[in-house]
């Protein structure tokens, strides 16, 4: 109680200051380290406008809205996509401004931004390189992490989105970006090079990997209208199981629905993902399961997901105008905290 | 059908059975004349602003934009390639521009874009604050403004040859010819203007706050207007008016984005072709109008090529009978329009409608009535009846007030309904958004010195706004509420040098229904509507100098709500200064202007920069 009340006293300082002088020099607001017991939440910002910004919740839910931009004294951009802790470095991937902010993540000062094109997802392959999918040449920005600059591109389907890195490989879902894809790129780390494509299912959005090794990944399927309205053909999304770099297990959901936004626990057991058609449900997905569930754990549709520490945590863009909200969920889908972040919350990100 | 006419005979008789007591007393000629137009005839109750030449200036490059955002209490929001109007709280589909009676708003997306509006080359321009749409129709909700450009017969006979640069790199050229005989009236104008944009701002959102060059923000444009007005015999009249523009622009992103490569092309081609039959105690005028818009958007690197062209033809049948001291109107109009746009799923679209209404006006020594009633049709959704109910009375010779109670209404748009593209879904079954408009004003018109105010409150149903989904995509319904209210004021002092003019408008515009459990802006004010907005104008003439000084002053703005604090963006105030000399040796005139000479950094729209001072000089030879 005491050491919680001398952290609320700090942070109240913290905090009082930070609001009292925005337009002061680095040195006067800069506090080490205050960005461990937390999380971050990247909130895109409306389009075409860049205001974009991250948001750090800390363990006792203090908010602090628009971290970069208060320390750094100048606008993270157009569309925060997502946000990456790399090498004790945050890197904010922001779509529409074409660049990746580089920040150190204890003072979340500015070191390096790297210019790409339509930054999407980022995953780190080693200690030097990193994966940055990117719309805007439908493929990888392979990142050396010592310099922060591209050093080659990898060439994977249309729209690469999710991307995460096991076993030597990294698994890029290719959602289509503006069209229609249904692939995943299987791309080799250690030379670059696509060892392999999967066809998935359509719109392949997400992808974790579990406890044992095996890659899951979330198609959300795609629905196509005449002039009425009337559906002209509809496929199904899909949970795909791959193991080896090829597909060992496929379960379709109902046709209609668009699944999307596929996470996975801490211990690596549950995969839990949004899914409905008009009204969306956050569901549960032991790895040893036989079938897709039924019941929804949290019925509430959520813009983003996240898991950390035995805690779900979804977001609400509410009108996608003003300020969204964070939720935090224990894993039984009962609803713990809420709290006010920046506008159209889209990610999370921790540490 | 029969339902209505029942109305429209119940309304006359109400009107006719409540006055005709007065009317036995005295019978006065009506101070309407026949020969006005629908705006003036419909001018009682209404808050009325004429923009004078002094307003306008010399400048032939001087946009709507401008004009409105320094010489009026509305709040213009500028950013990319659109500049769009607030008038009382309300969007920018809720403002009606009118070219000489017929609506010029885009049936695609239901706007105009007042960053390519011109202010020269009309013969009067008209601003009416508060909505109107039982005499004008669709979107005159919050305001609508009236561009009036078939010649009267004037003593004017001109060609006019204009040349302007500009410091960011603007050079345009003019040329206007005049000529009147007794059966003729003509004039003609075109221009070509072509604006580099270079100007120089602070990038806030850059590390370091660097100084940038604007380098991406061409403009190019061309447009030409000929106007013609015939007097066949003493009691007929034909005019023709054509308007044709062309404006190629490179659009800029906001601030946080480097780079931009999008690029919009807006064409427009409007023939307006009337009659007027003046016969006794009455006359009758017949338009028919063509009016096409063509535009483009490109965004090559994002694969974005939108195109639509809209097609209007209009038929109005306006009748007008003076008869023992009422003034009866009866109007019909005929529209056909037609959209074809590369986003609908059915590209092209076709639709009619029609509208008729009925005004009967009362005019008594010192009191003006007006009862407006308009009942419109349209193929796929039903349109409520407007009324329309104005007095005004003369107190003393100086002091008058005035009051108006109307429905106004706003169709959904073409995009609105049939919108067909990657996550985003128009609606078909969309209605009209509704609005009932109360306001009463005073107006102090003395010799010297002439102050009007208004208050009003609006309340708008039904509005349309576009909500994502839980399955992702956008779709817009008839969900919104917004109840504005405010006041508007305006004075003007002439001594024999000086004029002052100024305006100021106070608004409070608020959301009247939470869209969602979490929604915060319930209550509270809305986006992009300032609390405060005002100028004051000084104009000084000696002899053949004339020197103007404008300060215009805009409250800030909210851009996004939050619990705690809303994000705004700041007040500025901006300061114009022009001189004008015209001697009587040569029959040339300059004007040198200087806008925003304080070189102030501000923003209309969030992240989107404003120029600084910018110098501008304006050459006219006149030749009579």
């Amino acid at each position: 109680m005491k050491k919680n009340l001398r952290k609320l006293g700090v942070y109240a300082l913290v905090i009082i200051a930070l609001s009292s002088c925005k337009k002061d020099s680095i040195e006067d607001i800069y506090v080490a380290g205050n960005y461990e017991d937390g999380y971050f939440v990247t909130n895109e910002g409306n389009f075409g406008t860049g205001n974009g910004s991250i948001s750090f919740v800390d363990e006792s839910g203090f908010i602090d809205n628009d971290v970069f931009a208060s320390i750094n004294s100048f606008a993270l951009g157009d569309v925060v996509q997502s946000m990456s802790i790399i090498n004790d470095h945050a890197y904010i991937l922001v779509n529409n401004s074409s660049k990746i902010e580089v920040a150190s993540i204890d003072s979340m000062i500015s070191v390096a931004t790297i210019n790409v094109s339509q930054p999407r997802y980022m995953a780190k392959v080693s200690d030097e390189k990193a994966y940055v999918t990117d719309w805007g040449i439908n493929g990888v920005q392979v990142i050396d992490l010592a310099t922060n600059t591209i050093s080659s591109t990898i060439a994977c389907g249309t729209g690469p989105e999710g991307i995460k890195v096991a076993n030597g490989f990294a698994y890029v879902c290719n959602v289509g970006g503006w069209g229609l894809d249904r692939t995943v790129s299987v791309i080799n780390t250690s030379n670059d090079a696509v060892e392999t494509t999967l066809i998935v299912g359509d719109k392949p959005n997400s992808v974790e990997i579990d406890a044992n090794g095996a890659v899951w990944v979330l198609t959300g399927g795609y629905t196509e209208y005449d002039a009425d309205w009337n559906i002209v053909s509809e496929t199904a999304g899909n949970l795909v199981k791959i193991v080896g770099n090829a597909i060992e297990a496929t379960y379709t959901f109902p046709i209609g629905n668009h699944p999307e936004d596929l996470i996975i626990n801490d211990a690596g057991t549950t995969l839990y993902y949004s899914d409905g058609s008009w009204s969306k449900a956050v569901y549960a997905f032991n790895v040893n399961d036989t079938e897709l569930s039924t019941t929804p754990l949290i019925s509430r549709s959520f813009y983003a997901l996240g898991f950390n520490d035995d805690h779900i945590y979804g977001t609400d863009a509410v009108d996608y105008v003003q300020s969204g909200w964070s939720h935090k969920y224990s894993i039984n889908g009962s609803i713990i905290d809420s709290v006010q972040v920046g506008i159209i919350p889209g990610g999370y990100c921790f540490n | 059908m029969k339902k209505t006419l029942a109305y429209i005979l119940l309304f006359w008789g109400l009107s006719v059975n409540s006055l005709a007591q007065m009317a036995m007393d005295t019978i006065r000629l009506p101070e309407v004349k026949l020969e006005h137009n629908r705006l003036q005839t419909h001018s009682i109750g209404k808050h009325l602003v004429i923009l004078t030449p002094e307003i306008i200036g010399e400048s032939t490059s001087q946009k709507l934009s401008d004009c409105l955002a320094n010489h009026s209490s509305v709040y213009i929001k500028q950013y990319g390639a659109l500049a769009t109007p607030t008038f009382r709280g309300t969007s920018s589909s809720h403002t009606l521009v009118l070219w000489n009676g017929i609506p010029l708003n885009s049936i695609a997306n239901g706007l105009l874009d007042f960053s390519i509006t011109p202010v020269q080359g009309f013969e009067k321009i008209a601003i009416v604050h508060g909505g109107d749409a039982s005499v004008f129709g669709s979107g005159a909700m919050g305001g609508s403004i009236h561009l009036n450009s078939i010649p009267d017969f004037k003593n004017q006979k001109e060609i006019k040859l204009t040349s302007e640069q500009g410091s960011y790199g603007l050079l345009s050229q003019g040329i206007s010819l005049k000529h009147f005989t007794d059966k003729l009236a003509f004039n003609l104008s075109l221009t070509s203007l072509a604006d580099d944009n270079t100007f120089e701002y602070i990038n806030t959102t850059q590390m370091g706050h660097p100084t940038v060059v604007n380098n991406y923000g061409k403009i190019e444009s061309k447009s030409g207007k000929v106007n013609l007005a015939y007097k066949y015999d003493s009691t007929t009249k034909f005019a023709v008016a054509y308007w044709s523009s062309a404006n190629d622009r490179e659009v800029p992103q906001n601030m946080t984005t480097p780079f931009s490569d999008a690029k919009q092309y807006d064409k427009t081609n409007n023939l307006l072709l009337s009659a007027t039959h003046f016969f006794t105690d009455g006359l009758i005028t017949l338009k028919r109008a063509f009016l096409e818009e063509d535009f483009r958007y490109t965004e090559h690197l994002k694969n974005i090529d939108s195109q639509y062209l809209t097609n209007s033809k209009i038929t109005d049948v306006d009748v007008k009978i003076n008869k023992g001291g009422f003034l009866y109107n009866l109007g019909g109009n005929f529209t056909k329009q037609s959209v074809i746009n590369n986003n609908y799923l059915d590209t092209r679209q076709l639709e009619k409608q029609s509208a008729i209404f009925s005004s009967v006006q009362y005019n008594y020594d010192f009191l003006s009535m007006n009862t407006v009633l308009r009942k419109p049709w349209q193929t796929t959704f039903e349109v409520p009846l407007l009324p329309c109910l104005a007095f005004s009375a003369d107190i003393t010779k100086q002091l008058s007030i005035r009051f108006k109670y109307n429905r106004n209404f706003r169709s959904p748009s073409f995009n609105d309904r049939f919108w067909a593209g990657a996550g985003a879904n128009g609606n078909p079954d969309l209605t009209p958004e509704d609005a009932w408009n109360k306001e009463l004003g005073f107006d102090v018109n003395t010799s010297n010195f002439k102050f009007k105010a208004t208050v009003y409150t609006l309340n708008i149903s039904d509005m349309i706004l576009w909500q994502q989904m839980d399955n992702g995509s956008w779709m817009p319904n008839n969900i919104k509420q917004v109840w504005s209210r405010g006041l508007e004021t305006c004075l003007k002092v002439h001594t024999k040098n000086l004029s002052i003019i100024g305006n100021y408008a106070f608004t409070k515009s608020t959301n009247e229904l939470a869209t969602d459990p979490l929604d915060e802006t319930l209550g509270k004010q809305l986006r992009y509507v300032p609390l405060h907005k005002g100028n004051i104008n000084f104009i000084i003439t000696e002899d053949n100098l004339q020197f103007i000084l404008n300060q215009s002053y805009t409250g800030s703005v909210i851009t996004s709500h939050d619990a705690l604090e809303n994000k705004t963006l700041p007040y500025f105030i901006l300061t114009d200064i022009a001189i004008a000399y015209s001697p009587d040796f040569i029959s040339v005139s300059i004007e040198g202007k200087v806008k925003n000479l304080m070189d102030k950094s501000y923003t209309t729209y969030q992240n989107y920069p404003s120029p600084g001072r910018e110098l501008l000089l304006t050459l006219n030879y006149t030749i009579n």
